[in-house]
């Protein structure tokens, strides 16, 4: 086989396929809260007052105000009102922070368009394709793969600076809009938390059969592989599955099979889908391993954007703290240094290592490795 | 040899029927095959282009012309491995749900077994449940660890799990068969019910006992709907996504639909294997027209509503009223009700629990609460209600047309109209999607962004289904009757208004109600082609089922089952009426 076909990815398809759909590979986000009469919420327990954080400190917020009021300026004197948001951030979440941009930036009117990753990439190429540019700003775990196509604006957000550095694009293609840490995920009732310590205790002839995890961890892989070497990784994880790990796809249905007992344990899942079982009172918890692979949800402005200054300017709001801070209240772990998550010390002390996202010939060798390590489809 | 058969009829009243008929018959059929032409020609184009297409992102996007598609999907080492699963898998699923739906259909529409309304109805709800949602409650049911059915078992057989395990090739056949059936129900019903009793008497007196009967005169008769149904049963099987998805990744059942959905989870997205994975359906639905074609060739045979008096006759079960009528109690009971309160439970909690006494003090309403008060389920509700109305009336009207110019205007070249009506269900939805996406682009017509994509993606996916369902109506009704209401002086149009669409209305009603349901429920086109303002119900299932809220998603399930039981009651009173006026 050629390597291209290897490299070039595959949208799905049929009919039924979608239709069913499939959670992407996009980590779920927080659970849906019946809106009240007044949805903007104001950001609360997980604000942390920005000049605590050396980081923040290095960037006046003054300034960064004063340079996001120029877009603002100048998508007013281009005669912008509009900026079409492309996410796979759910509504429940979404749309209180497009509203709170609103009140902010008056008279510009965010058309929120929700999907999944994998469809909201398709949408996007075939626009492009067809030579219409319809999309402003994208928000989705895979924005990074706009960049090869040349969809992917280089540029430098005011609010960049307060950003963790250990989360930014280097060339600036993209840049980080939450966290999504890799744990391991226990039913209570079946298993003790402190019985596990480590990925080798998951070895244990109590958990044969019992284990599950999401056939789209590749990153998740690729970061285990990055922290622990090749081999070690491969052989630890190996023996894992000889232990009886069923494979099956979506985070949240992974949470839900905990949670109902199906299985014992989660060999990885998404932190936040633990804790927001647990906090629903499901029988739901989590440990992490350190270093704690950790991986992003990313923006990427549209070179071409209809709106070019306001698709800026809801890109760098999505980064403020306001809006980080509201993430923070819907389970979402924040890329702001000077913005802790809800509560503030869900993670403290634990290590992280954030994995490169993956593309090309680097995604293919880890989907190829993934397959033959837990036999997945 | 069928074209001889039909021309030969009536040699004296043919010519003077030609003169009068043909003029409105060519009309009709230029304008329909335009219409049906526009609809179907675009995606398919796209899909062969797809197939030999893959992107190049070299600082832009580019296309390059290339066969790697098909090397990917066809020279993978476990092709034919996943071949033989999906065939396995179709033929089985396909098996299950024409056995219960002839023999429901039977039931209701030709005996005198008690509670035929309520078993009718049942039937049709039993399809109304979104896709994923039937499977959860199967899992919940038949999981090794946790089902319901299981614990039950494991009472009386010693084993610690199972013993029936859901994540497999025959929970798959057994979910997909239970879940489906209805459909080969609305199909069988309606050719049951406009069947001239006369031949069963016929076959009574003769001395044929009820089964040979059954077997040689129902069915015998009805076997254009029977094919019918096969044939949309094979192809829904090989396009199934949800139940492999959920019960054939965990149980390690390797399916073309859900190869081609890993293939997609990948980075960046390109259409060009499926499209080619979509070159294989396309040949099988093909060969299935064809085989379609041969069978019911000597169309003739097949017409049963004559200009004789007939009026359906209910066979008297006689002893075995009851018990069969108990046998189909526990049918339903299984089928029906165990996996409809098996939602209704967990669509009450918070998070997936298991049924028992201590759990019924967490019982709450949040979810309903949720669904009730989240702004976009009521506006997509909305959405989607008008769409699935205008799919399905679009739909009837363009398939009832070509349906009579396939059936009763001698044309050549009218096979080609009905096998164009019948690709759309070889093109994945999402194709479809794709490009009508990319023709309303490209048009100057300001439709982009509009319902109005998803209804014009709906009619195309849906030809098929409503071809096969009218030809199957039309096919019943002798065209005896309308020679003579040509030859009594009626026009083309009073003899399509006061004889035949009256007689056809079950086979209209059922294909109304079934196009209405699956587009309420079709996600792959309508999430390619929503916006904000055009949101439908199937997105925001998915997107709540994507996000981890299976609970909520149940209750959604739940309400989504009562619109589309009601929108289906009224359908089926006004079908009725309409019947009964005439």
């Amino acid at each position: 086989m050629v390597p291209h076909t290897r490299t070039a990815v595959l949208l799905m398809v049929c009919a039924l396929l979608v239709q069913a759909c499939a959670p992407a590979a996009a980590p779920a986000p927080a659970a849906p809260q019946a809106p009240t009469s007044a949805p903007p919420v104001k950001p609360t327990a997980a604000s942390v007052p920005a000049a605590e954080k050396p980081v923040a400190a290095a960037v006046s917020g003054a300034d960064t105000e004063a340079e996001a009021q120029k877009l603002f300026e100048a998508a007013k004197a281009a005669g912008e009102t509009e900026i079409n948001w492309y996410t796979s951030i759910n509504e429940v979440e979404g749309v209180p922070l497009t509203e709170m941009f609103g009140k902010q930036y008056p008279g510009l009117t965010v058309n929120y368009f929700r999907s999944s990753e994998t469809q909201l990439i398709s949408r996007i190429f075939t626009e492009a394709q067809a030579g219409k540019q319809n999309f402003d700003l994208l928000v989705t775990t895979s924005a990074h793969g706009l960049v090869p196509a040349g969809l992917a604006l280089k540029w430098n957000p005011p609010n960049a600076a307060a950003l963790d550095p250990d989360y930014v694009d280097k060339d600036g293609y993209w840049q980080p809009v939450y966290v999504t840490w890799n744990v391991i995920e226990v039913n209570t009732q079946l298993v003790k938390k402190d019985s596990i310590k480590n990925y080798e205790d998951l070895l244990k002839p109590e958990f044969k059969d019992k284990m599950i995890i999401d056939d789209t961890d590749y990153e998740w892989l690729s970061g285990m592989i990055e922290t622990r070497g090749r081999e070690p990784t491969l052989d630890l994880l190996k023996k894992i599955a000889a232990n009886g790990v069923t494979v099956i796809n979506g985070h949240g249905n992974i949470s839900d099979k905990i949670a109902a007992g199906e299985y014992a344990l989660a060999v990885n899942n998404y932190l936040n889908l633990s804790e927001r079982a647990k906090r629903q009172g499901a029988p739901n918890d989590w440990l992490a391993v350190e270093p704690v692979v950790v991986q992003l949800s990313k923006l990427a402005v549209n070179p071409k954007a209809p709106h070019p200054n306001a698709a800026k300017l809801l890109g760098n709001y999505v980064l403020s703290a306001e809006a980080q801070q509201y993430l923070a209240t819907q389970g979402r772990f924040p890329t702001r240094a000077d913005v802790l998550p809800d509560p503030p010390d869900l993670v403290k002390g634990l290590k992280k290592y954030a994995a490169a996202p993956l593309q090309g010939d680097k995604q293919k060798e880890m989907e190829q490795l993934f397959k033959s390590i837990f036999q997945s489809p | 040899m069928a074209q001889a058969q039909l021309e030969r009829p009536l040699p004296l009243v043919q010519p003077r029927l030609r003169a009068g008929w043909l003029r409105p018959g060519l009309l009709a059929m230029a304008g329909v095959s335009l219409v049906v032409a526009y609809l179907v020609l675009g995606p398919l184009v796209v899909l062969v282009l797809s197939s030999f297409r893959r992107y190049r992102l070299v600082g832009g996007i580019e296309f390059e012309l290339t066969l790697d598609n098909y090397q990917t999907a066809y020279l993978n080492p476990a092709f034919l491995e996943i071949l033989g699963n999906s065939l396995l898998y179709a033929a089985g699923g396909s098996l299950v749900a024409l056995l219960f739906g002839t023999l429901v259909a039977w039931l209701v529409e030709r005996t005198n077994v008690p509670c035929r309304g309520a078993f009718g109805f049942m039937t049709i709800a039993t399809y109304f449940v979104p896709g994923v949602l039937s499977t959860i409650a199967w899992i919940l049911l038949l999981s090794p660890r946790i089902g319901v059915f299981n614990n039950l078992l494991r009472l009386v057989v010693p084993v610690s799990e199972g013993p029936l395990n859901v994540n497999s090739m025959g929970g798959m056949i057994w979910v997909f068969g239970a879940h489906m059936y209805p459909l080969v129900f609305l199909v069988m019903s309606a050719a049951f019910r406009s069947m001239d009793p006369a031949l069963e008497e016929a076959a009574a007196l003769s001395g044929a006992g009820l089964l040979a009967s059954l077997r040689r005169v129902t069915l015998g008769i009805s076997r254009p709907a029977l094919i019918s149904a096969v044939l949309i049963m094979l192809v829904r099987a090989l396009e199934s996504f949800e139940v492999p998805l959920l019960l054939g990744v965990p149980g390690k059942v390797r399916v073309l639909t859900t190869e081609i959905y890993g293939a997609s989870q990948r980075q960046p997205p390109e259409l060009g294997v499926s499209a080619a994975f979509g070159m294989l359906l396309l040949a099988l639905s093909v060969a299935g027209v064809w085989l379609y074609r041969r069978a019911t060739a000597r169309a003739e045979r097949f017409a049963t509503v004559t200009g004789k008096g007939y009026r359906p006759r209910q066979l008297d079960l006689g002893r075995w009223r009851w018990p069969i009528g108990g046998l189909a109690c526990l049918f339903f009971l299984a089928t029906f009700a165990a996996p409809l309160l098996a939602l209704v439970w967990i669509s009450l909690f918070r998070f997936v629990t298991q049924p028992s006494l201590q759990a019924l003090g967490n019982v709450s309403l949040f979810n309903y609460q949720f669904v009730a008060r989240y702004p976009a389920i009521s506006q997509a509700f909305q959405n989607s209600i008008l769409n699935a109305v205008l799919a399905a009336s679009a739909v009837v009207v363009i398939t009832g047309c070509l349906a009579w110019i396939t059936l009763r205007v001698q044309l050549p070249g009218r096979w080609m109209l009905d096998g164009l009506a019948f690709l759309p269900i070889a093109i994945p939805g999402t194709i479809i999607g794709v490009s009508v996406l990319l023709v309303y682009l490209t048009l100057p017509v300001p439709l982009y962004g509009t319902l109005l994509l998803i209804t014009i993606a709906h009619v195309t996916m849906y030809l098929p289904y409503g071809m096969r369902l009218l030809s199957d109506a039309l096919l019943r009704v002798h065209r005896e009757l309308e020679e003579a209401a040509s030859l009594s002086g009626a026009s083309w149009l009073d003899t399509a208004r006061r004889i035949l669409v009256p007689l056809l209305v079950p086979g209209i009603v059922a294909a109304w109600v079934y196009i209405v349901t699956v587009s309420f429920r079709e996600l792959s086109a309508a999430i390619f082609l929503t916006s904000p303002q055009s949101r439908v119900v199937s997105v925001v299932v998915f997107s709540l089922w994507q996000d981890g809220n299976v609970t909520t998603t149940a209750a959604l399930g739940i309400v989504v089952l009562v619109v589309l039981a009601v929108l289906a009651l009224v359908a089926n009173r006004l079908g009725v009426a309409l019947g009964a006026t005439r």
